[in-house]
């Protein structure tokens, strides 16, 4: 397992260089829709903006959204990748099962999402006047907790991929809804239940109202790992079941 | 090594409550060190058949074991013990060296490839100097073989080729089957399907040609060449044609006409239709100018068993 792992990382990290122009884009556009989303608010709010939590709020819910879009949009057009490259039933006939590898791909693209997104959320509140205010495990701690549900969703998608193979606006809708959960602030317990909401409800208020990972109360931290644990395990499930239906219609390759 | 046993897989019909057939109480045996070759036209059924070894098809029924572990119960340690080029030079990252392809799929199977191992594979395969090389930017010869060096990356005795001379030159197509003869020599079971009768006459043990979704037959492939090499000849006669015609009313068939002789190409399937033709000979005063057994390829031997009817 560990080296299955240490392989989908090493090969993650030879994509990223080799197609580093795709890599450095998409660097480049999430700093680009983060200053027009900001200096859109920022204009069309004008002095009625609250700056010290709107626009941190921005900030962070940004940063989630792009971190959820990125997990779960990567097993799922990993799949569709692997399956118009002809590598999909390659990867199938490890012993180690598929859903382990996608597992392991989508752990070394969050890594690598993190490598790159935290400083450049540093970056994108300093370079607009803004002070984020927790520091580095926290904001790990939160990643990996609210990933963990955006994963399951991935999962989901890379299902739905390998049986109908073209599932790009599908995709898409889940993008753009994805934004409702990640973006606006709530406290209702059934939004907080949705994927990565508790994550970036929690994140949000530390960052706005410079609460203490450790002030935040048990039920906080109970409900960010049972919405993580429960959507992670569904992802499994729901995979699995699509993938038991591709080996019995035969689709695997077929794109 | 392979035990196939009863293997059932039917499709869906698109668009109809029809189910189609795509193999049909399929069972066979690879024994270790063999090339076993499942040769069969487009649509035989020998890609569902290698898929199902491989474990990317459920069949509806029948058992697949591999070292005695069930593909369809004991997926994981069956599939430990083999590795598969299943859609030739597809199966590689193109963006990717030959090196870093090797490194990878060992390394997704569990397995540790150092780089001395990975450089004596591609040693053996000529590919030494093209270890850091792209795939794409690689002769599609040299990409099949890459495929194969990532297949004994690996590391497992058992090695299953889907159509592995598929867009190859004759050249490339000559190399592989030297690498496959050597493959057998290190003690690799090789279990290849194709419709690349040179392949299959050149490198294989055993063969089952298969047929609308079963096996028509399945044998040694030296015992099938004997069999189609003891029945057929080509016998040049000097006849008018008028005995011609009397040759064909008893149903000799195969007449190709050279000038003044006329060539009659004819499988004497036992020593009776041999009598009856000599006395068809004597009977019509046909000169026979002489007798040849035909050397007999494996294209005859495909034809012949696939435009048959019976099937086992």
């Amino acid at each position: 397992m560990w080296r299955a792992f240490l392989a989908n990382l090493e090969k993650s990290f030879i994509e990223f260089k080799r197609y580093y122009f795709n890599s450095i884009s998409g660097i480049a556009t999430f700093l680009i829709f983060f200053y027009l989303l900001f200096l859109g608010v920022k204009t069309i709010g004008g002095p009625t903006v609250d700056s010290s939590s709107t626009l941190d709020g921005i900030i962070v819910g940004y940063f989630m959204w792009v971190m959820f879009i990125s997990s779960f949009q990567g097993v799922a057009w990993g799949i569709i990748e692997e399956a118009q490259r002809g590598t999909l039933e390659q990867i199938f006939t490890s012993p180690i099962a598929f859903e382990y590898q996608m597992f392991f791909r989508m752990i070394s693209d969050f890594l690598f999402n993190v490598l790159f997104s935290i400083p450049l959320m540093y970056f994108a509140a300093f370079t607009t006047g803004r002070r984020i205010g927790f520091d580095l495990p926290t904001l790990i701690y939160l990643m990996v907790a609210g990933t963990m549900s955006a994963l399951g969703i991935g999962m989901v998608l890379g299902g739905i991929a390998l049986i109908f193979k073209r599932i790009s606006s599908f995709i898409q809708i889940v993008t753009i809804g994805s934004l409702s959960f990640t973006m606006f602030e709530t406290s209702s317990l059934w939004h907080r239940t949705l994927p990565m909401s508790q994550a970036s409800y929690m994140m949000r208020a530390l960052a706005i109202d410079g609460t203490k990972l450790h002030q935040s109360s048990l039920s906080d931290h109970v409900i960010l790992w049972l919405v993580a644990l429960v959507y992670l395990s569904i992802g499994f499930l729901v995979f699995r079941l699509f993938e038991r239906r591709a080996t019995i219609t035969g689709s695997l390759s077929q794109y | 090594m392979i035990e196939v046993i009863d293997l059932v897989k039917t499709y869906p019909k698109r668009g109809s409550q029809e189910k189609i057939k795509a193999v049909d109480r399929v069972s066979f045996e690879v024994k270790s060190a063999e090339i076993f070759a499942l040769l069969g036209p487009n649509g035989a059924g020998k890609t569902t058949t290698i898929k199902s070894v491989c474990g990317l098809i459920v069949p509806d029924s029948g058992e697949i074991r591999i070292k005695g572990f069930s593909v369809l119960k004991e997926r994981s340690r069956a599939l430990a013990q083999m590795s598969a080029v299943l859609e030739g030079n597809r199966n590689l990252y193109w963006r990717m060296t030959v090196l870093e392809n090797m490194k990878y799929f060992s390394g997704i199977r569990g397995k540790k490839l150092t780089r001395s191992r990975a450089m004596e594979i591609l040693e053996t395969l000529g590919l030494e100097e093209k270890a850091n090389q792209l795939v794409h930017s690689l002769s599609r010869g040299m990409q099949q073989k890459a495929a194969i060096a990532v297949c004994l990356a690996c590391d497992t005795d058992i090695l299953l080729l889907d159509e592995p001379t598929l867009g190859l030159d004759v050249h490339s197509a000559v190399e592989f089957r030297s690498i496959l003869k050597s493959l057998k020599q290190q003690g690799k079971t090789i279990l290849l399907s194709s419709h690349d009768m040179n392949l299959v006459e050149a490198v294989a043990d055993r063969v089952a040609i298969m047929n609308k979704g079963r096996i028509v037959v399945c044998e040694e492939k030296r015992k099938l060449m004997d069999v189609f090499s003891a029945r057929a000849y080509r016998i040049k006669l000097i006849c008018d044609e008028r005995a011609m015609n009397r040759l064909k009313q008893l149903g000799f068939d195969g007449w190709v006409e050279d000038g003044n002789l006329i060539e009659l190409q004819v499988n004497l399937d036992s020593s009776q239709r041999l009598y009856e033709l000599m006395d068809a000979f004597k009977s019509n005063n046909i000169e026979v100018e002489s007798i040849e057994k035909e050397m007999v390829n494996f294209e005859k031997i495909f034809i012949s068993y696939t435009s048959e009817t019976n099937v086992r």
